[in-house]
């Protein structure tokens, strides 16, 4: 055969390279990636929030709020990306009544919740008159009861 | 008798009620059911009422009259005195009907109201009023309710930062509990988030506070507020970032989540986080939790590293120093949820490009560990490693056991998708590249042939032409089963389309590692007639004789001045391609046909002032072409004529042993 060669035979054949590649991504679309993650943020405070309301860390002794399954306040901490914020929180889910069924009755709940306002007004006009602090404790705890109750209402 | 029963044996011809007198009409029941399986969200399900049309039934005094087209046959049958009966009965249920439609909850159960609604596929005016109203119902109770909240919250905020900031810090664990159910409406949370005060002192109850209630209500109450641009920016503003990120160290799992989330969250949407949390000590403690054990926890630090660190160095060096890559590539092996998988992936890609980073990762077994996932169902998941692969792969040439690796990597390139491919076939030519294993291995499970498909199926598509000749290039040399793949590329008719890719739109790039194929396919005897009867040796010469002249130009325009050291073609020195042109000629030149049709291609002139090129590589290929063309009395002479006798004589007596060439 034949041949020219300088050190070794395979030496005619090309050289060999490596191309360095730099492919760290579009900034746009990683952003775009990212977002995709707000169910597993959700489900871990979702999560987080049962394990509270089971273990009795909740924070008032009132039972409506060991049930946070179908509340609006604690079954759902986060909003979907379809759901209205508006309908999220409040006493009443727009729509949730089912066909024929008797849903919770509005007009007593309004009732319930302007009694608290106004009871919580009272609260915080006592507490700016005298600013004992023993008081202000008690005020806190009666309030929280209040807000907690207001909360759950939806539940029932 | 009921009325519904009598309605069964007449025909309805009037008004709006078209459906003829083929309707057909079931019994109250049959008939309830019929519309409730076309009724709407809402309604009870009972009949709300066409009352305000019945009542012209009876002919009366009714204003609706004139709508109804009555049929006088209608009425057959039918005393006044029965008429006068259904219409009263129509008449007193009528608010029942209204009141369905609008307050279905107010309605006792079991109760019958008669419907109205003649035709199934028409709603009566009450009917279609039932949604709107329960909407408009439901709007206003959420006003009032929200207008409760709004008012609650202002009165109680300014009280709740004075408790907040109070010395028991029983009284700020209380406040801060109020404030985190507060957050919780978003009426309230608006107020909040409207209260510089308010936030600061609840950064300030992060930061000062070793109260787990505090913590956890003012941590809860910033992942509410994070939901919203206002409310990140609120927090951005009263320094709760370097506070969050405390919070990165805390043993409560519940602290912690609320923490990584609203981090997440700053990171994502408020601008100039990203600083804050590198100045924070962020990173350092996010690799930290890298060794948490729950998935979806360990996706969004993940996903919060992949963001600090894209584009920025200085994060990647950071998140080196902290062992980042052993704990990445840990992940990769260890877990098999999608998502964390896939955001672990995108943190190793950003680290990939980083220099410092590279090594690490394939030390760590980055490669084997990318190489488990290039099965898996997830399109996103395979490519982020296979980015992330190609990346890496300049760096793996001397690693061992990647031979899963490898016959993944042929597998793939079969696929549909183009990034796959491309990734594929890059991540191939630079771990073949001088590894004589993974050469051999490649062969083995069928690289070769795979190869030649892919190039055949790509067309004009450079980004896998490009690579997947590369990989061929380095298939076809320096191992043992060298000379097999020189002939695979031939049996799969590799060799016509392999030489079209020298003519246009091919860039300099996608040519160079076409001539450096065609060098090593030469190398095989069987190669050469089908090489030359595709016009391999008119191509390369044309090649040549460009970039000689351009070299020759650049020259000449330089003399004087610095020595033209090359410029670049889209990274291309033309110097290579005249050395690659000149060493594919002269391997094709030790076969007597082909040495005939390049003595026609008048290029002996060139290769003469080859040799006294100033690259000695160039000088070494040139005399080697001159030597096999000289093999020939015709070709001899030519080399006469040009006065090369004496320079190669010299060479062939050169003190330089890299430029002898030895005679057959």
């Amino acid at each position: 055969m034949p041949h020219v060669s300088s050190s070794g035979g395979d030496d005619l054949g090309s050289t060999d390279e490596v191309k360095v590649f730099k492919d760290e991504g579009d900034g746009e679309d990683e952003k775009r990636s990212s977002e995709n993650l707000t169910e597993e943020k959700s489900s871990l405070i979702d999560l987080r929030t049962r394990a509270t309301e089971k273990s009795g860390g909740s924070y008032s002794s009132n039972k409506h709020a060991s049930r946070p399954d179908h509340s609006p306040v604690f079954g759902k901490v986060e909003p979907g990306p379809h759901t209205s914020s508006f309908n999220m929180g409040y006493l009443v889910s727009p729509y949730g009544y089912t066909n024929g069924a008797a849903g919770p009755i509005p007009v007593s709940m309004i009732a319930v919740s302007f009694v608290s306002v106004n009871l919580i007004y009272v609260f915080f006009n006592d507490l700016n008159v005298g600013y004992d602090i023993n008081i202000a404790k008690n005020k806190l705890i009666v309030i929280s009861c209040i807000v907690t109750q207001r909360s759950s209402i939806s539940n029932t | 008798m009921s009325y519904m029963q009598t309605n069964q044996n007449r025909s309805i011809s009037h008004g709006n009620y078209q459906g003829g007198p083929d309707l057909p009409m079931g019994s109250a029941k049959e008939q309830t059911l019929m519309w409730q399986q076309n009724s709407y969200m809402g309604d009870s399900g009972i009949h709300s009422g066409a009352a305000t049309q019945v009542p012209s039934l009876s002919g009366k005094e009714d204003e609706e009259m004139e709508l109804l087209d009555l049929d006088q046959g209608y009425l057959q049958g039918f005393t006044q005195e029965q008429v006068d009966e259904m219409n009263n009965q129509l008449n007193q249920t009528r608010s029942q009907r209204v009141r369905a439609a609008m307050f279905p909850e107010t309605l006792e159960e079991g109760i019958e109201i008669p419907s109205t609604q003649f035709d199934s596929q028409q709603q009566t005016a009450v009917q279609r009023l039932a949604e709107p109203s329960q909407m408009l119902k439901h709007a206003v109770v959420n006003l009032i309710n929200y207008q409760d909240d709004a008012d609650l919250a202002t009165r109680a905020i300014p009280e709740l930062i004075k408790l907040l900031n109070d010395e028991d810090q029983v009284v700020v664990s209380q406040a801060a509990m109020m404030v985190h159910q507060l957050s919780k409406k978003e009426a309230s949370r608006h107020a909040i988030m409207n209260s510089p005060q308010m936030v600061a002192a609840l950064v300030r109850a992060i930061s000062n506070s070793n109260d787990l209630e505090t913590t956890k209500g003012a941590v809860g109450t910033l992942h509410k507020l994070s939901h919203h641009r206002q409310g990140l920016l609120a927090i951005f503003k009263s320094g709760g970032i370097p506070a969050l990120v405390k919070l990165l160290s805390s043993p409560v799992e519940s602290v912690l989540f609320y923490a990584i989330t609203t981090l997440h969250n700053l990171l994502l949407h408020q601008d100039g986080s990203k600083m804050a949390v590198r100045l924070a000590g962020g990173l350092q403690k996010m690799v930290a939790l890298l060794q948490r054990n729950n998935v979806k926890f360990l996706a969004i630090v993940t996903d919060c590293l992949q963001i600090l660190a894209y584009g920025n160095q200085e994060s990647k060096l950071i998140i080196l120093a902290s062992q980042g890559p052993i704990e990445l590539v840990r992940i990769m092996r260890s877990y098999d949820y999608e998502k964390l998988l896939w955001t672990t992936s995108r943190v190793l890609k950003v680290l990939s490009v980083c220099s410092s980073n590279k090594p690490a990762i394939v030390e760590a077994g980055g490669m084997q560990a990318l190489a488990m996932h290039l099965g898996n169902s997830s399109q996103r998941l395979v490519q982020n490693c296979l980015w992330t692969l190609r990346n890496l792969s300049d760096a793996a040439t001397k690693v061992d056991g990647l031979e899963g690796l490898l016959q993944s990597l042929v597998q793939v390139l079969a696929s549909s998708d183009v990034n796959v491919v491309t990734c594929a076939a890059g991540i191939l030519s630079n771990l073949t590249c001088n590894n004589q294993r993974n050469k051999v291995t490649v062969c083995q499970v069928g690289g070769v042939d795979a190869l030649v498909r892919t190039i055949v199926n790509a067309g004009d598509r450079e980004e896998i032409t490009e690579p997947a000749v590369c990989a061929l290039r380095h298939l076809t040399s320096r191992h043992v089963e060298s000379e097999m793949a020189q002939n695979a590329v031939r049996l799969n008719y590799g060799i016509q389309i392999i030489v079209k890719l020298l003519n246009p739109p091919s860039r300099w790039p996608l040519v160079k590692a076409v001539i450096g194929l065609i060098r090593n396919l030469a190398l095989c005897p069987a190669n050469h007639a089908p090489l030359r009867e595709h016009g391999a040796i008119h191509h390369l010469v044309q090649l040549l004789m460009r970039a000689f002249q351009d070299t020759q130009r650049r020259a000449s325009v330089a003399s004087g001045g610095n020595q033209a050291s090359g410029t670049y073609a889209d990274g291309v020195r033309m110097e290579e391609i005249v050395e690659g042109t000149v060493g594919a000629l002269h391997i094709l030149a030790r076969e007597s046909h082909n040495r005939a049709i390049i003595r026609q291609q008048s290029v002996i002139p060139i290769f003469v002032q080859l040799l006294f090129n100033d690259i000695e590589n160039i000088q070494r290929v040139a005399a080697g072409v001159l030597c096999e063309l000289a093999a020939d009395k015709e070709g001899a002479e030519m080399i006469e004529q040009e006065g090369a006798t004496a320079p190669l004589t010299e060479l062939l007596h050169c003190r330089r042993r890299t430029l002898r060439i030895g005679r057959r």
